[in-house]
């Protein structure tokens, strides 16, 4: 019945085969972005940096991580869409203020000077906006949505992200309620987004496949995934609303105990650069297709010169998230 | 001759060596799946613990307080529940049926329907997902063949639907857990009743099955586990019915920044509960012992002979077959030779670019897969190691030490994914002692190997202990009395007979990790990204096409590897002689308990 | 090679209950002794406890003089050089018949050669030397048996254990098989220690019988004297087809008289006795008939050369000789 330590053995064994890990390099980058990887491989080709690129999966999994890391963070820059979440990274100490010098550089055009947070808690690299995705094979062009408004008409074929997973989704909830006001905006959504199965859809992929497929024939969705997706040949378009969007930055923050401050000044510099910005595009996925802020950067594929942004007052969507999240959830989440 | 004090010390000296040696089991699973779990469950009641601002060990019961304040919950626990019960006695129906069908029945196309289980089960959750969807939306592949008509689209895509393609996936489990029961179960007794008059389906009634309730209990636990932790399914599947389930609040209360860890804590905590619920009340319902199946009397079972309803039985078989696997793969094939998934199946949308890029060898693709080949192996190595090793342990102390153990690792299947990895981080980078160790590493690969462990651990504990718990205590009281030594017993009389359940158990973890996503992502190394990741990315970025291209591959190569396995393991054992594909069949022990 | 086992004062209680109370045992070198008892009574466990599979609460347990149990000592079962034989023969299915013998001997520090040289012994005296390759599978029940045993004595034991060996063969099988199995033991000259609840098997086999009853020994001694003086009514009640009819049935005021089937003879042989009974059952046993008739509000078991008809009185007579009264 008793047997003796023979038994650990095994344990021991196989502890022992484990197979190590490399030696961390110069940096640390933890990114829910398409382009960051094309972005780091100039960045080491061009200044000797070594660069390791953590991408967990989307930003709501690189955000949990950094959450569970804590105060211990194991990064040294992270890099997303968005900003409210940055601030309160700021705000917990888990990001520092961007260094002065690294941001007065920088030659932004008119919607990055917008888009620059006052604490800097972030260096902002690029901008997207929210859009209206139509199936052209579903909807003829004469029917075109124009406005948000004119989603009721396809009231039940509109497919929509949840704003409680989906960072970019809250911000044009927030968005939407700054400008048709909470009550309003409320009611205006309750009308359109009528079928429970479409409206809270995990990520902007799942919103895509639903309006390829012929589930939805319009839906909500980041301006650079639809125009991503048409590029490659699919028959969508992306309808930017008269009533105007949320213009959502890429944020690049800096960890609070990094110990790589050179190399991370280094990297925004070369990401704010001609040559960063141009790897930054060279690629097929949604971010590739971000909307550039910095001056002298073309974008990969054209944007109507009219869109209306609307930039978001972040203490307002803050004191509204948890209710404006359960709201939603209550009424649109099965 | 020997002084007997000397006796008394070494007597001393041994046991206190199988005791630490018992300590040291006990401190792996605790650490493996204990602490990583309990350090999220904690912030329920201490909430500020790991704040990054001011941790502070303050109690508060407002998390629970919100929780059931909402009727929103209650409905959730019942939706998961009534799921996760309906889909538990549907798989372990389907799979105990396969179990009988394939080593009890002389049907037509045995060796092909004893297959499909395997192959249902060597396909991941994830990837059926995606199949099912390709398959049953309004403008998927079955609408294209004009085969599906508008009520069955949306009637899928709800509460039938989603109990229909859980059930589908998991009753290969039921099929494993009840196979190794029946393999114990000789005729014996059967035929008593059988000359005593006694008709088939009363012998099944009165007799076998009540013999098999052990197995066919796990089976049941164990599969309505897995559906309380699934999330994936339930977020694509269910989406047009009001059929919330409970780990959408984990997933909403962790998919931003700050994540509210109490909040998935209490759900966590939900979810323990219902499992422990289920166990405790199935262990009330059957008082009985388990009966000890495996013994030294072995004498075979003999097969029904079915005649023309055998046939029936296995076009039935092929149905399911059909159903399961060949619909859904089928579908992803098709996805996985096509451009874009708007064209669907038109003939100038098929191309092998997705195939070529993912069998690339310098493609990143191949890259992620080669990476987690790696991983899988060495975990699935450790895991059933560790499961051995326990359940070995457990033989000891009695039978409230193997059901609490048993009880844990079933509350623990019912866990998500991303608690464990968030349990991961908490312990191995935030807690004191543990942060500082050099191997395994927070960053490192050998902490991803260590949590994927930890998830697949709690599988193989369940399917290795249902097997030793078979075997009938003379094997080794026998052996005993002629002097072999513990290891020894070990190796020479415990293994051999619970190889099968061990390759079995080696054979699950291997493909549970190898398409293992949240503890992937939490734990994701600085380099050397494991493949489930990387597929995520590209379903996400609707990349479906080379997605499924990198799927198949790993099917194939897990496939491919269960097979050499299983080769290997028939070999050794017909080089051993032993009857019947290393599996011994025989009859129940009378006198079973100790 | 025999060893005498003794055994003082052992007790052991399980879930609460005491199933052995201080339970003493002697068996000396080379002798077979049944422990004979209903289920529940302590046997199987009283012999697990020899084993050492089992530690008793209390007690002291020696083999061939030295201490195995007790005095704060306890020998493991691995070393106490006792062979046993299952109810369940505890056979390693994925051993054939050979490797079932051979292992057994492989952790008793032989060489190669002396193993196979017993291997090929055993397998000779329990006539399994055609079977030699075949799994336990393959087996009848009784050539399974047949194995265990000679496992067993390849391993040259101190002392053989047997744990109900027969029970679970058909009757028909049994009785060769007990002579079989009894004969090799005796041919080995080994100390036997035989769990049994058959009375007739326990007689046919053993030198001594140690009656169990509730852990606790109702009567130890030899077959014969058993069955001419059984202790009590619970020993008398126990063996071979006697019944206890308690004396107020008679007109006594204690006491039971034990009546052996076989010594019912005619009133008239021995007129000063008369005990009268009611015919309530009948059973034709070849050389005579078992009738069971009540007497009073008990029941009692003859043998009767000529049939009689149920519900018919008879009257009966025992030789005085035989006319044993005991207690309780």
């Amino acid at each position: 019945m008793t047997l003796n330590g023979y038994k650990a053995l095994p344990l021991v064994a196989a502890f022992v085969g484990f197979s190590f890990g490399a030696s961390a390099a110069d940096l640390t980058i933890y990114d829910a972005l398409d382009f960051a990887p094309s972005a780091v491989k100039a960045f080491t080709a061009k200044t000797g940096v070594t660069v390791d690129v953590v991408e967990p999966g989307s930003t709501g999994e690189v955000l949990g991580k950094i959450a569970a890391e804590g105060d211990n963070p194991q990064f040294d820059i992270v890099w997303v869409d968005g900003s409210a979440v940055m601030e309160r990274m700021l705000r917990d100490h888990i990001l520092q203020a961007v260094p002065e010098e690294a941001i007065s550089g920088v030659k932004y055009n008119e919607m990055g000077k917008s888009l620059l947070p006052k604490n800097r808690s972030f260096v902002p690299t690029g901008a997207s906006t929210t859009a209206i995705e139509v199936n052209t094979k579903k909807v003829p062009s004469d029917q075109t949505p124009k406005s948000w408004a004119d989603l009721e008409k396809f009231a039940g074929k509109v497919a929509a992200k949840d704003p409680n997973l989906s960072g970019p989704a809250f911000q044009w909830l927030a968005g939407y309620f700054q400008t048709n006001g909470v009550d309003t905006g409320k009611a205006l959504l309750e009308k359109v987004l009528t079928n429970k199965a479409l409206a809270g859809l995990s990520s902007g992929g799942k919103v895509n496949k639903a309006i390829l497929t012929g589930d939805a024939v319009v839906g909500i969705n980041q301006d650079s995934g639809i125009i991503a997706k048409a590029k490659a040949g699919e028959p969508v378009v992306a309808v930017y609303p008269a009533d105007g969007s949320v213009a959502l930055p890429i944020g690049l923050g800096v960890s609070a105990k990094t110990k790589h401050m050179d190399a991370a000044k280094k990297f925004i510099a070369f990401v704010t650069s001609a040559e960063g910005q141009a790897a930054m595009q060279a690629g097929d996925d949604t971010d590739f297709f971000f909307m550039p802020i910095i001056e002298g950067v073309k974008p990969k594929v054209d944007r109507p010169s009219d869109i209306k942004f609307i930039v978001l007052d972040d203490v307002k969507a803050a004191s509204g998230e948890t209710e404006w999240k359960q709201w939603y959830k209550a009424k649109f989440v099965p | 001759m020997i002084h007997r004090g000397l006796i008394m010390r070494f007597s001393n000296a041994n046991s206190l060596l199988s005791t630490a040696s018992s300590m040291l089991v006990y401190l792996a699973f605790f650490l493996l799946i204990g602490l990583p779990l309990t350090l999220v469950v904690m912030q329920v009641i201490f909430p500020d613990v790991f704040n990054p601002n001011n941790p502070n060990f303050e109690m508060s019961f407002g998390p629970l307080g919100r929780i059931f304040s909402l009727p929103r919950v209650y409905l959730a626990i019942l939706h998961s529940v009534e799921l996760a019960s309906l889909v538990g006695v549907l798989a372990t129906i389907l799979g105990g049926a396969f179990a009988v069908i394939v080593q009890r029945c002389d049907i037509p196309w045995r060796k092909t329907v004893r297959i499909i289980p395997w192959i249902v089960f060597l396909t991941p959750a994830y990837l059926k997902t995606v199949a099912w969807v390709l398959l049953m939306s309004p403008g998927g592949y079955l609408a294209e063949f004009g085969l599906l008509p508008p009520l069955t689209g949306s009637l899928f895509f709800a509460f039938p639907g989603l109990t229909l393609v859980h059930a589908l996936g998991l009753f290969p489990f039921a099929t494993f857990i009840i196979g190794n029961a029946l393999r114990g179960l000789g005729s014996e007794m059967e035929d008593a009743a059988r000359l005593g008059g006694v008709s088939l389906w009363r012998i099944w009634l009165k007799i076998n099955l009540p013999l098999l309730a052990p197995a066919l209990a796990l089976s049941f636990i164990a599969i309505f586990a897995q559906v309380l932790s699934d999330f994936g399914l339930a977020s694509t599947i269910a989406r047009m019915s009001n059929f919330g389930v409970l780990t959408y609040e984990i997933y909403a209360a962790t998919s931003s920044y700050p994540i509210d860890f109490p909040l998935a804590g209490t759900q966590s905590l939900v979810l323990l509960s219902l499992v422990t619920v289920a166990v405790v009340a199935d262990r009330l319902l059957r008082r009985k012992d388990d009966l000890k199946l495996i013994s030294g009397r072995s004498r075979p079972s003999r097969d029904y002979r079915l005649g023309y309803w055998g046939w029936v039985v296995t076009v039935m078989a092929f149905i399911v077959a059909f159903i399961a696997l060949i619909l859904p793969v089928g579908a992803v094939i098709i996805r996985a030779l096509t451009r874009t998934l708007s064209e669907g199946m038109s003939l100038h949308n098929f191309t092998l670019v997705n195939l070529i890029e993912a069998s690339n060898i310098h493609s990143m693709a191949f890259t992620a897969l080669s990476n987690s080949l790696r991983y899988a192996v060495i975990a699935s190595l450790i895991s059933c190691a560790a499961a051995v090793s326990l359940a070995l342990q457990l033989e000891g102390p009695g039978k409230f030490m193997r059901s609490s153990v048993m009880s844990l690792a079933l509350a623990s299947v019912a866990i998500p994914g991303i608690v464990f990895g968030f349990g991961y981080i908490l312990m191995w980078n935030r807690l004191p002692f543990f942060k500082d160790f050099s191997f395994p590493h927070y960053g490192d690969s050998s902490l991803l190997i260590t949590g994927y462990v930890g998830v697949a651990l709690p599988y193989a504990l369940i399917v290795v202990m249902a097997s030793i718990g078979q075997l009938a205590p003379s094997l080794n009281d026998s052996a005993r009395l002629f002097g072999v030594g513990g290891f020894r017993r070990v190796i020479r009389i415990t293994l051999p007979l619970i190889a099968f359940s061990v390759l079995t158990g080696f054979i699950l973890n291997f493909i549970h990790i190898m398409f293992e996503l949240p503890v992937s992502q939490m734990l994701i190394p600085r380099t050397e990204s494991p493949a489930p990741i990387y597929v995520l990315r590209l379903l996400n970025y609707d990349k479906d096409g080379l997605a499924c291209a990198l799927s198949l591959l790993s099917m194939l190569i897990a496939g491919g590897a269960a097979l050499i396995l299983w080769l290997g393991f028939r070999w050794v054992a017909s080089r051993n002689g032993a009857a019947n594909n290393g599996q011994w069949i025989s009859t129940p022990s009378l006198t079973g308990d100790r | 090679m025999t060893a005498e086992l003794f055994c003082h004062g052992v007790t052991k209680h399980l879930g609460g209950r005491p199933i052995l109370q201080a339970l003493n045992l002697d068996v000396k070198a080379g002798e077979v002794v049944s422990l004979l008892g209903a289920s529940g009574s302590g046997k199987t466990t009283l012999l697990r406890c020899i084993a050492g599979l089992m530690a008793p609460d209390a007690g002291t347990i020696k083999l061939d003089g030295k201490t195995v149990f007790g005095d704060g000592l306890t020998v493991a079962a691995e070393k106490r050089r006792i062979g046993m034989v299952f109810q369940d023969y505890a056979l390693w299915p994925h051993m054939t018949v050979a490797g079932n013998l051979s292992f057994a001997l492989q952790s008793q520090q032989l060489s190669a050669s002396e193993i196979q040289a017993r291997v090929e012994n055993a397998l000779d005296l329990a006539r399994l030397v055609p079977l030699r390759n075949r799994h336990p599978a393959e087996l009848s029940g009784g050539q399974q048996q047949r194995v265990a045993i000679a496992r067993c004595i390849a391993a040259r034991p101190s002392l053989m254990l047997f744990d109900e060996p027969l029970s679970n063969l058909d009757a028909a099988l049994r009785e060769d098989l007990r002579t079989e199995m009894m004969d090799l033991v005796r041919h080995e000259g080994l100390t036997v220690v035989y769990v049994t609840h058959d009375q007739s098997e326990a007689m046919a086999v053993s030198d001594r019988i140690a009656v169990m009853r509730d852990g606790l020994l109702a009567q130890f001694a030899s077959p014969q004297e058993i069955y001419d003086r059984p202790a009590n009514a619970f020993v008398a009640g126990f063996i071979g087809g006697f019944s206890a009819l308690p004396m107020v049935e008679l007109g006594q005021s204690e006491g039971y008289l034990v009546i052996r089937p076989e010594d019912a003879c005619p009133v008239t042989d021995y007129p000063d006795m008369t005990i009268t009974g009611r015919v309530s059952a009948r059973a034709f046993q070849g050389r005579c008939w078992r009738l069971t008739l009540e007497i009073g509000n008990s029941r009692v078991k003859i043998d009767w050369p000529n049939d009689v008809s149920l519900d018919q009185s008879l009257q009966f007579s025992l030789p005085p000789a035989r006319r044993l009264t005991v207690h309780h």
